[in-house]
Protein backbone atom coordinates (compact mmCIF):
# COMPACT_ATOMS: atom_id res chain seq x y z
CA UNK A 1 0.00 0.00 0.00
CA UNK A 2 1.42 3.43 -0.64
CA UNK A 3 0.97 6.31 1.61
CA UNK A 4 3.08 9.15 1.34
CA UNK A 5 2.20 11.02 4.22
CA UNK A 6 1.91 7.57 6.89
CA UNK A 7 5.79 7.11 5.41
CA UNK A 8 6.43 10.82 6.46
CA UNK A 9 4.87 10.69 9.49
CA UNK A 10 6.39 7.30 10.55
CA UNK A 11 9.76 8.84 9.71
CA UNK A 12 9.41 11.76 11.93
CA UNK A 13 8.34 9.58 14.78
CA UNK A 14 11.26 7.61 14.48
CA UNK A 15 13.96 10.24 14.39
CA UNK A 16 12.17 11.98 17.26
CA UNK A 17 12.25 8.71 19.08
CA UNK A 18 15.88 8.78 17.98
CA UNK A 19 16.37 11.71 19.57
CA UNK A 20 14.53 10.96 22.84
CA UNK A 21 12.54 14.23 22.15
CA UNK A 22 8.72 11.63 22.65
CA UNK A 23 8.71 10.67 25.71
CA UNK A 24 7.01 7.44 25.79
CA UNK A 25 5.55 5.12 28.44
CA UNK A 26 4.97 1.85 29.22
CA UNK A 27 1.75 0.26 29.46
CA UNK A 28 0.55 -2.53 31.34
CA UNK A 29 0.41 -5.01 28.69
CA UNK A 30 4.59 -5.58 27.53
CA UNK A 31 5.98 -4.16 24.27
CA UNK A 32 2.86 -1.70 23.98
CA UNK A 33 4.04 1.63 24.39
CA UNK A 34 2.10 5.09 24.34
CA UNK A 35 3.55 8.93 24.14
CA UNK A 36 0.99 11.84 23.99
CA UNK A 37 1.83 14.71 22.10
CA UNK A 38 -1.05 16.92 22.36
CA UNK A 39 -4.42 16.14 24.05
CA UNK A 40 -5.84 15.32 20.80
CA UNK A 41 -3.36 13.37 19.81
CA UNK A 42 -1.20 10.35 20.90
CA UNK A 43 1.14 7.83 19.70
CA UNK A 44 0.77 3.67 20.05
CA UNK A 45 3.58 1.41 19.37
CA UNK A 46 2.14 -2.27 19.32
CA UNK A 47 4.72 -5.48 19.45
CA UNK A 48 2.83 -7.03 16.22
CA UNK A 49 1.02 -6.04 13.51
CA UNK A 50 -2.03 -7.41 13.91
CA UNK A 51 -4.38 -10.82 15.57
CA UNK A 52 -5.02 -13.41 13.72
CA UNK A 53 -8.36 -15.46 13.77
CA UNK A 54 -6.82 -18.06 16.37
CA UNK A 55 -5.68 -14.88 18.37
CA UNK A 56 -2.08 -14.82 17.40
CA UNK A 57 -0.06 -11.92 17.20
CA UNK A 58 1.25 -11.77 14.11
CA UNK A 59 3.88 -9.62 12.12
CA UNK A 60 6.67 -7.03 13.04
CA UNK A 61 5.17 -4.32 15.55
CA UNK A 62 3.59 -1.06 14.09
CA UNK A 63 2.92 2.10 15.51
CA UNK A 64 -0.67 4.14 15.19
CA UNK A 65 -1.99 7.42 15.73
CA UNK A 66 -4.91 8.06 17.65
CA UNK A 67 -7.02 11.36 18.67
CA UNK A 68 -7.67 11.81 22.51
CA UNK A 69 -9.91 9.45 23.21
CA UNK A 70 -8.06 6.88 21.61
CA UNK A 71 -9.81 6.34 18.00
CA UNK A 72 -7.48 5.24 15.83
CA UNK A 73 -6.40 7.87 12.72
CA UNK A 74 -3.36 6.28 10.95
CA UNK A 75 -1.65 2.62 11.48
CA UNK A 76 1.50 2.59 10.49
CA UNK A 77 2.98 -0.90 9.73
CA UNK A 78 5.20 -2.91 6.90
CA UNK A 79 2.11 -3.32 5.19
CA UNK A 80 3.16 0.94 3.68
CA UNK A 81 5.40 0.94 0.70
CA UNK A 82 8.56 2.66 2.78
CA UNK A 83 7.98 1.35 6.36
CA UNK A 84 10.32 -1.41 7.01
CA UNK A 85 10.15 -4.23 9.37
CA UNK A 86 13.79 -3.63 10.83
CA UNK A 87 12.52 0.29 11.06
CA UNK A 88 9.29 -0.93 13.26
CA UNK A 89 11.63 -3.33 15.01
CA UNK A 90 13.70 -0.34 16.22
CA UNK A 91 10.89 2.08 17.06
CA UNK A 92 9.43 -0.57 19.35
CA UNK A 93 12.87 -0.95 21.05
CA UNK A 94 13.61 3.02 21.34
CA UNK A 95 10.43 3.30 23.15
CA UNK A 96 10.78 0.63 25.24
CA UNK A 97 14.10 1.86 25.59
CA UNK A 98 12.62 5.53 26.64
CA UNK A 99 9.62 4.08 28.74
CA UNK A 100 11.62 2.18 30.64
CA UNK A 101 14.20 4.57 31.59
CA UNK A 102 16.84 2.03 30.49
CA UNK A 103 19.92 4.50 29.52
CA UNK A 104 20.09 5.59 33.01
CA UNK A 105 19.75 1.77 34.32
CA UNK A 106 22.24 0.68 31.94
CA UNK A 107 24.74 3.28 33.14
CA UNK A 108 23.96 2.59 36.63
CA UNK A 109 24.86 -1.13 36.04
CA UNK A 110 27.78 -0.33 34.55
CA UNK A 111 29.11 1.78 36.56
CA UNK A 112 28.39 -0.57 39.59
CA UNK A 113 30.50 -3.32 37.39
CA UNK A 114 33.41 -1.09 37.07
CA UNK A 115 33.18 -0.65 41.06
CA UNK A 116 33.41 -4.52 41.56
CA UNK A 117 36.71 -6.19 42.43
CA UNK A 118 37.85 -9.26 41.17
CA UNK A 119 41.18 -11.20 41.48
CA UNK A 120 42.55 -9.36 38.12
CA UNK A 121 42.13 -6.24 39.64
CA UNK A 122 44.29 -7.49 42.99
CA UNK A 123 47.84 -5.58 42.78
CA UNK A 124 49.51 -8.64 43.97
CA UNK B 1 -25.61 85.36 41.24
CA UNK B 2 -28.76 82.63 42.53
CA UNK B 3 -30.51 84.28 40.13
CA UNK B 4 -28.46 83.82 37.06
CA UNK B 5 -28.26 80.25 37.83
CA UNK B 6 -31.86 79.80 37.96
CA UNK B 7 -32.01 82.13 34.66
CA UNK B 8 -29.32 79.39 33.22
CA UNK B 9 -31.59 76.50 34.21
CA UNK B 10 -34.90 77.50 33.14
CA UNK B 11 -33.21 78.85 29.69
CA UNK B 12 -30.65 75.64 29.10
CA UNK B 13 -32.65 73.00 31.42
CA UNK B 14 -33.02 70.43 28.77
CA UNK B 15 -29.19 70.45 27.91
CA UNK B 16 -28.92 70.12 31.93
CA UNK B 17 -31.32 67.29 31.59
CA UNK B 18 -28.91 65.71 29.29
CA UNK B 19 -26.32 65.89 30.43
CA UNK B 20 -27.35 64.49 33.86
CA UNK B 21 -29.16 61.28 31.79
CA UNK B 22 -25.69 60.46 30.52
CA UNK B 23 -23.76 60.97 33.22
CA UNK B 24 -26.16 58.43 35.28
CA UNK B 25 -25.97 56.38 32.45
CA UNK B 26 -22.47 55.96 32.22
CA UNK B 27 -22.78 55.63 36.07
CA UNK B 28 -24.92 52.26 35.87
CA UNK B 29 -23.44 51.03 33.13
CA UNK B 30 -19.87 50.75 34.66
CA UNK B 31 -21.41 49.42 37.75
CA UNK B 32 -23.42 46.86 35.31
CA UNK B 33 -20.04 45.47 33.58
CA UNK B 34 -18.51 45.82 37.06
CA UNK B 35 -21.38 43.01 38.61
CA UNK B 36 -21.26 41.08 35.34
CA UNK B 37 -17.10 40.36 35.67
CA UNK B 38 -17.84 40.12 39.37
CA UNK B 39 -20.25 36.95 38.11
CA UNK B 40 -18.31 35.75 35.42
CA UNK B 41 -15.49 35.40 38.01
CA UNK B 42 -17.70 33.43 40.44
CA UNK B 43 -18.74 31.58 38.23
CA UNK B 44 -15.35 30.30 36.76
CA UNK B 45 -14.31 29.79 40.20
CA UNK B 46 -17.30 27.53 40.99
CA UNK B 47 -16.03 25.62 38.01
CA UNK B 48 -12.67 25.22 38.96
CA UNK B 49 -14.10 24.08 42.19
CA UNK B 50 -16.14 21.29 40.11
CA UNK B 51 -13.04 20.42 38.48
CA UNK B 52 -11.27 19.85 41.28
CA UNK B 53 -14.40 17.86 42.52
CA UNK B 54 -14.47 15.92 39.34
CA UNK B 55 -10.86 14.96 39.23
CA UNK B 56 -10.79 13.70 42.94
CA UNK B 57 -13.95 11.76 42.13
CA UNK B 58 -12.00 10.24 39.39
CA UNK B 59 -8.63 9.36 41.70
CA UNK B 60 -11.43 7.81 43.68
CA UNK B 61 -12.24 5.43 41.32
CA UNK B 62 -8.47 4.83 39.93
CA UNK B 63 -7.30 3.91 43.58
CA UNK B 64 -10.29 1.43 43.50
CA UNK B 65 -8.84 -0.07 40.37
CA UNK B 66 -5.40 -0.18 42.18
CA UNK B 67 -6.83 -2.41 44.81
CA UNK B 68 -8.70 -4.88 43.03
CA UNK B 69 -5.93 -5.13 40.39
CA UNK B 70 -3.45 -5.76 43.36
CA UNK B 71 -5.96 -8.04 45.58
CA UNK B 72 -6.69 -10.18 41.79
CA UNK B 73 -10.32 -9.62 41.42
CA UNK B 74 -9.95 -8.61 38.12
CA UNK B 75 -13.71 -8.88 37.24
CA UNK B 76 -14.47 -5.77 40.14
CA UNK B 77 -11.10 -4.05 38.47
CA UNK B 78 -13.52 -4.80 34.67
CA UNK B 79 -16.33 -2.63 35.75
CA UNK B 80 -14.01 0.50 38.19
CA UNK B 81 -12.03 0.54 34.76
CA UNK B 82 -14.52 1.12 32.67
CA UNK B 83 -16.50 3.59 35.48
CA UNK B 84 -13.25 5.77 35.11
CA UNK B 85 -12.66 5.50 31.63
CA UNK B 86 -15.90 7.42 31.29
CA UNK B 87 -15.41 9.57 34.43
CA UNK B 88 -12.28 10.36 32.60
CA UNK B 89 -14.00 11.17 28.96
CA UNK B 90 -16.44 13.01 30.81
CA UNK B 91 -14.14 15.64 32.69
CA UNK B 92 -12.22 16.31 29.94
CA UNK B 93 -15.20 16.99 27.41
CA UNK B 94 -17.00 18.94 30.83
CA UNK B 95 -13.23 20.98 31.36
CA UNK B 96 -11.67 21.65 27.81
CA UNK B 97 -11.18 24.86 28.14
CA UNK B 98 -9.83 25.46 31.93
CA UNK B 99 -7.69 22.44 31.75
CA UNK B 100 -3.92 23.42 30.69
CA UNK B 101 -2.57 21.41 27.53
CA UNK B 102 -0.51 19.55 30.14
CA UNK B 103 -3.01 18.37 31.85
CA UNK B 104 -5.40 17.61 29.53
CA UNK B 105 -1.95 15.74 27.81
CA UNK B 106 -1.53 13.82 30.89
CA UNK B 107 -5.26 12.31 31.22
CA UNK B 108 -5.19 11.85 27.50
CA UNK B 109 -2.16 9.59 28.78
CA UNK B 110 -4.22 7.80 31.08
CA UNK B 111 -7.22 7.04 29.02
CA UNK B 112 -4.64 5.24 26.84
CA UNK B 113 -2.90 3.44 29.80
CA UNK B 114 -7.04 2.48 30.88
CA UNK B 115 -7.27 0.86 27.56
CA UNK B 116 -4.60 -1.27 27.58
CA UNK B 117 -5.46 -1.85 31.43
CA UNK B 118 -9.15 -2.81 30.43
CA UNK B 119 -7.46 -5.11 28.09
CA UNK B 120 -5.19 -7.14 30.17
CA UNK B 121 -8.33 -7.66 32.91
CA UNK B 122 -10.33 -8.51 30.26
CA UNK B 123 -7.65 -11.30 29.66
CA UNK B 124 -6.38 -12.21 33.35
CA UNK B 125 -10.40 -12.39 34.20
CA UNK B 126 -11.04 -15.22 31.58
CA UNK B 127 -7.94 -17.01 32.37
CA UNK B 128 -8.51 -19.20 35.20
CA UNK B 129 -4.58 -19.08 36.48
CA UNK B 130 -2.95 -16.27 38.75
CA UNK B 131 -0.63 -13.83 35.84
CA UNK B 132 2.92 -14.18 35.73
CA UNK B 133 4.90 -12.16 37.68
CA UNK B 134 6.21 -9.59 35.08
CA UNK B 135 2.77 -9.46 33.92
CA UNK B 136 1.24 -8.59 37.29
CA UNK B 137 4.07 -5.99 38.08
CA UNK B 138 3.22 -4.24 34.97
CA UNK B 139 -0.57 -3.82 35.60
CA UNK B 140 -0.04 -2.95 39.18
CA UNK B 141 2.39 -0.25 37.91
CA UNK B 142 0.09 1.08 35.21
CA UNK B 143 -2.61 1.63 37.40
CA UNK B 144 -0.53 3.37 40.00
CA UNK B 145 0.38 5.45 37.43
CA UNK B 146 -2.57 6.30 36.35
CA UNK B 147 -3.81 6.81 40.28
CA UNK B 148 -0.46 8.97 41.16
CA UNK B 149 -1.65 11.06 38.03
CA UNK B 150 -5.06 11.67 39.29
CA UNK B 151 -3.38 12.79 42.70
CA UNK B 152 -1.04 14.76 41.12
CA UNK B 153 -4.26 16.56 38.99
CA UNK B 154 -6.55 17.17 42.10
CA UNK B 155 -3.53 18.81 43.66
CA UNK B 156 -2.88 21.42 40.78
CA UNK B 157 -6.74 21.82 40.74
CA UNK B 158 -7.25 22.06 44.29
CA UNK B 159 -4.60 25.22 44.79
CA UNK B 160 -6.25 26.34 41.91
CA UNK B 161 -9.57 26.67 43.67
CA UNK B 162 -7.24 27.67 46.73
CA UNK B 163 -6.40 30.56 44.78
CA UNK B 164 -9.69 31.70 44.28
CA UNK B 165 -10.46 31.72 48.14
CA UNK B 166 -7.13 33.46 48.81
Amino acid sequence: MKDDKAVELFQKILAKSRDRAIKWEATAQDGIYIASLTPELQLKVWPYTAIDAEGEQTGPPSVDLRDGKGKLLVEMSYRIDGISPDELQEINYVAKRIALNLDDKMDAAIKKLDELVGDSDLPF
Amino acid sequence: MLQKLVEFLRDNWGNVASVIGVGLSLFSLIFARRASVAAREAREAVLRRNLAQDIADAGTVAADVYNFVDSARYDSAITFCTQLQTKTVYLMERHKDRLGDLPAQKLTSVLAQLEVIQKVLVKLARNAGPPNTGANDRLLESCRAVRLTYTEQHALAARSVEGDEK
